[in-house]
């Protein structure tokens, strides 16, 4: 057995990388504001640390040491006093704060982390007398034969034991490393005695271990022979483990720092607190940042990005029409369905409404109406959304009826018919009239930003203000305004925003920023929004939001097994496909009665039901990103083999074999039901949060009870569909 | 306070990490070495089972397992960075099942073991961590609008007194 084995890095690949990604992004911004306190140093000791838990966790000591007691050993042994130690001497604290999110960071966990009482129990924790004796006893406790014998007998024991470890280790390094801005109760020179009576408090474990006549944990006295090992001999390598580099790990520290103390007679300089300066971060900017920005704020960097995916929908459209009729084996069977739709919802909840920005429906139309210009305004009794509602129900339900999934040249005709709509729209109405008031898939690219990061915003409030001539939304010289009647000083949120960034191009101040901004931000506001007007009068904005969240559920309820079985049973209605579709429909009709129940407690309905609608977005939200997300992961590899089927089929051209099993038999990665159920958390989260602030807010608390309970309805549906086997459209079954 | 960030995604790591061992079944003597038989999990329920073997020094092994009706009979394998011969088979019901490895063609078995399998662990059961993951994430948006309340409470208090 050697560490050159197999590593399962599993699913703590992602908190550790994000951990990470998060310390490294702290440590860069006050690296440039204070080089020398933040140091390359502090950074090699972070990612020291981190590398031991990753090494403990991911390398073959996770399972050799189950085997062998001195490869568990060793396995501890880095995660009680190696790793702590070193992320301690990294001073996360503030790299951690400052690599947040601002709204994580301050918003969210600030008020906790100032809490007068957690931080009481924390410097109770981390004190010397505590940190001691806890650590102690975690040590010697699971050193006892009947609990080291538990921790081997399953995964969850076994998890148990190594958190105690890394915890109580953290605690005892603490005081001994004392990072910074945190300062000791005791003196320096005291911690040396700290480390010399932990190190005998370890001696006895290693010496019991080392000097007992037989093989003390029974487990390994079957698996090491097994190994070829002498269990008696394997235990002693584990107590020398434990002592010696164990010492090691304790006495040099205690000399380094008797000699500090021996150096620095002079008291410590009064200074206790960061010598920092706050300063609020500057809010990211997509558009400054290098190269991307250049290529976004330019009209024909947007077009080119338009015309690339362009050429993508016309492969679509060619393999589907001349390609064969089974969906897996054709790019119009698995592009937009597996990868275009998962691309477009982690992009929205990553960054933002890319998708529309990307949107190939409005290539033809941008390059016409270089020549035709349109003359008519979109008809007033039509600016709502009643029409873009329908068109989503409509669309859900002929998905399922017509089966677009399974069929490539349906697909491939829904784009063309798309394509076709959207020109024709567009060079007879001025504006973005296709995006605004038809296209379901822009409604629910629309709808998807309301949860992203980033958002079109004015950079500085007051050149708005001093603008007289508002070109952003009219238009002028450099470019048209926005399509969709946004304002860009008075716009609130992503609804309406196509992210087509013409307001960018027209702005003569270069004023408008792709800005930083907390997601779901919008749901609370009051008062009246750019282009949409007072949010409580708008019942069919309220109910275009409400439609695509019933209808994200319906749509990944026909994709679970067991309801599939359910429709397939059903002796009524035609074939399958059509009791699809009118099961889709009921499903719809259902998921909307519980909010359309809950408006009728607490004031006015339609009120009640335009509130309804944003705070039960973000589970409605999470449904579609879970669902697509997950045909992303899971299917990403079938990406290539229809293309290169395609291509050795329409032109002879070699790409390779299709490696159709890559199609068929991949797992879904350990991590993805996991992150699925996280997903839906934070979406539950947000919409009860937002239902408790909107009822307090408008002097009925109770309301909320009500509220809750069709959010946690709706997520217990999609918990429920989570977990059920799912079938696997789109690929070979 | 970093602490608790780093605690908390900490534990989230180990929780999740854990490649699973196995626990001992069975183990004898053959010759002068060792054999000994692992099973996850330690627990089994109806479902799949993966068996380790270690310390058998070569030629083909079969592993079965008997329970109830049921019989599944297959090869034990090495697989590539990883010490031992391995396989996966299923439980079929509820109730005693007689796990045995089979050396080449000798008719007696090298290890042989009796375990209990429990009833079929839901998807609920297995994923209950994960599906009450929103619980704490609530518990902390809770506690950060009391935090807030309490605050602005006492702010206005404070202001309050200070009226003539
Ligand atoms: S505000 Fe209007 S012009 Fe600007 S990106 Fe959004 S839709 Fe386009």
């Amino acid at each position: 057995m050697s560490l050159a084995g197999a590593w399962v890095p599993g699913v703590s690949a992602v908190p550790i990388t994000l951990l990470m990604v998060v310390y490294v992004t702290g440590w860069a911004r006050l690296h440039r504001r204070d080089p020398a306190r933040w140091s390359w140093w502090r950074l090699s000791c972070f990612g020291g640390g981190v590398a031991a838990i990753a090494v403990a966790l991911w390398s073959p000591l996770d399972q050799g040491g189950q085997w062998l007691l001195s490869w568990h050993m060793t396995q501890h042994l880095l995660l009680s006093m190696v790793a702590p130690p070193l992320l301690l001497a990294g001073w996360p604290f503030m790299p951690l704060m400052q690599g947040l999110p601002r709204w994580i960071g301050v918003g969210l966990l600030g008020p906790v982390l100032a809490w007068p009482a957690l931080r009481g129990v924390l410097a109770r924790l981390v004190h010397p007398t505590v940190a001691w004796p806890l650590s102690v006893a975690v040590t010697w406790a699971w050193h006892l034969p009947p609990a080291y014998e538990w921790a081997l007998t399953g995964s969850v024991p076994h998890a148990l034991e190594h958190a105690c470890f890394l915890w109580s280790g953290i605690l005892f390094w603490w005081p001994v490393v004392a990072p910074w801005p945190w300062q000791g109760a005791w003196p320096r020179w005291s911690m040396a005695f700290y480390l010399l009576l932990a190190d005998v408090a370890n001696t006895v474990v290693a010496a019991v271990l080392a000097f007992a006549p037989g093989v003390v944990y029974g487990t390994y006295a079957l698996t090491a022979p097994a190994l070829g090992v002498d269990p008696l001999e394997d235990q002693r390598r584990a107590a020398a483990i434990m002592w010696l580099p164990g010492q090691l790990l304790f006495l040099v520290p205690a000399v380094v720092i008797l000699a500090r103390a021996g150096r620095r007679r002079r008291p410590a300089r009064s200074v206790a607190l960061p010598v920092l300066r706050p300063r609020r971060p500057a809010r990211f900017d997509l558009l400054a940042v290098p190269m991307v920005g250049a290529v976004l704020r330019h009209p024909n960097g947007r077009l080119s990005l338009r015309m690339g995916v362009m050429v993508l929908a016309v492969l679509v459209v060619l393999d589907g029409w001349l390609g064969p009729a089974s969906a897996a084996t054709n790019v119009a069977g698995t592009w937009p369905w597996t990868h275009g739709r998962g691309l477009a919802v982690v992009a929205a909840v990553a960054v933002g409404n890319l998708a529309c920005m990307g949107c190939p429906l409005i290539a033809p139309r941008t390059l016409l109406r270089r020549w035709i210009r349109p003359r008519r305004r979109w008809p007033s009794g039509l600016r709502v959304k009643w029409i873009a509602a329908g068109l989503v129900v409509a669309w859900l339900v002929a998905y399922e009826a017509l089966g677009w999934w399974d069929s490539p040249w349906l697909t491939a005709w829904l784009v063309v018919g798309l394509v076709l709509a959207a020109t024709v729209t567009d060079l007879l109405f001025e504006g973005a009239a296709f995006c605004q008031w038809v296209c379901p898939v822009g409604q629910w690219n629309m709808a998807m930003a309301v949860a992203a990061p980033l958002q079109v915003k004015a950079r500085d409030l007051q050149v708005c203000e001093r603008c007289a001539t508002q070109d952003c939304l009219r238009g002028g010289e450099r470019g048209p305004g926005c399509g969709t009647g946004l304002f860009v000083p008075r716009k609130t949120g992503s609804l309406e925003c196509t992210w087509c960034l013409d307001c960018v191009t027209a702005c003569p101040h270069d004023n408008v920023a792709l800005a930083a901004v907390v997601p779901l931000q919008e749901s609370l506001l009051e008062g009246t929004r750019s282009a949409i007007g007072r949010w409580r009068d708008r019942t069919d904005f309220a109910t275009l939001l409400l439609v695509l969240g019933a209808g994200g559920l319906a749509n990944a309820l026909l994709m679970t097994e067991p309801v599939v079985g359910w429709v397939e049973g059903v002796g009524w209605a035609g074939s399958g496909a059509l009791r699809a579709g009118l099961i889709t429909l009921a499903s719809i009709a259902v998921l909307l009665a519980w909010p359309a129940l809950a408006a009728c407690v607490g004031g006015s309905w339609r009120e009640r039901w335009a509130g309804l609608a944003l705070d039960l977005w973000p589970v409605g939200a999470s449904v579609w990103l879970v669902h697509f997300g997950f045909h992303l992961a899971s299917g990403w590899a079938s990406a290539l083999p229809p293309l290169q089927r395609a291509a050795m089929d329409a032109a002879g051209l070699d790409l390779g074999e299709p490696r159709w099993s890559a199609h068929c038999c991949a797992t879904a990665p350990a991590w993805l039901v996991p992150a699925m159920l996280v997903a839906l958390a934070s979406g539950l989260v947000a919409s009860l949060w937002l239902c408790w602030t909107r009822a307090v807010r408008r002097g009925r608390p109770v309301t909320a009870v009500a509220d809750a309970l069709v959010a946690l309805g709706w997520w217990m549906v999609a918990a429920w569909l989570v977990l059920q086997p799912m079938q696997m459209r789109g690929l070979i079954a | 306070m970093s602490r608790m960030l780093l605690t908390a995604l900490a534990v989230l790591s180990t929780r999740l990490a854990c490649a699973d061992g196995g626990v001992p079944i069975d183990s004898r003597m053959v010759g002068t070495e060792r054999v000994t038989l692992l099973m996850t999990p330690a627990r089994p329920s109806v479902g799949s089972a993966r068996f380790t073997l270690l310390g058998h020094g070569g030629g083909p092994v079969e592993i079965q397992v008997r329970n109830g009706d049921h019989r599944e009979r297959t090869a034990l394998e090495a697989e590539p960075g990883r010490p031992g011969l391995h396989a996966q088979l299923d439980f079929a019901v509820e109730g005693p099942a007689l796990v045995t490895v089979h050396a080449g063609a000798a008719t007696e078995p090298l290890l042989q073991s009796e375990v209990t399998v429990g009833p079929q662990a839901t998807a609920w059961m297995a994923r209950w961590p994960w599906i009450l993951a929103w619980l704490p994430m609530l518990g902390l948006v809770t506690l950060r609008e009391w935090l807030l309340a309490r605050r602005l409470h006492s702010t206005q208090e404070h202001g309050a007194s200070k009226i003539p």
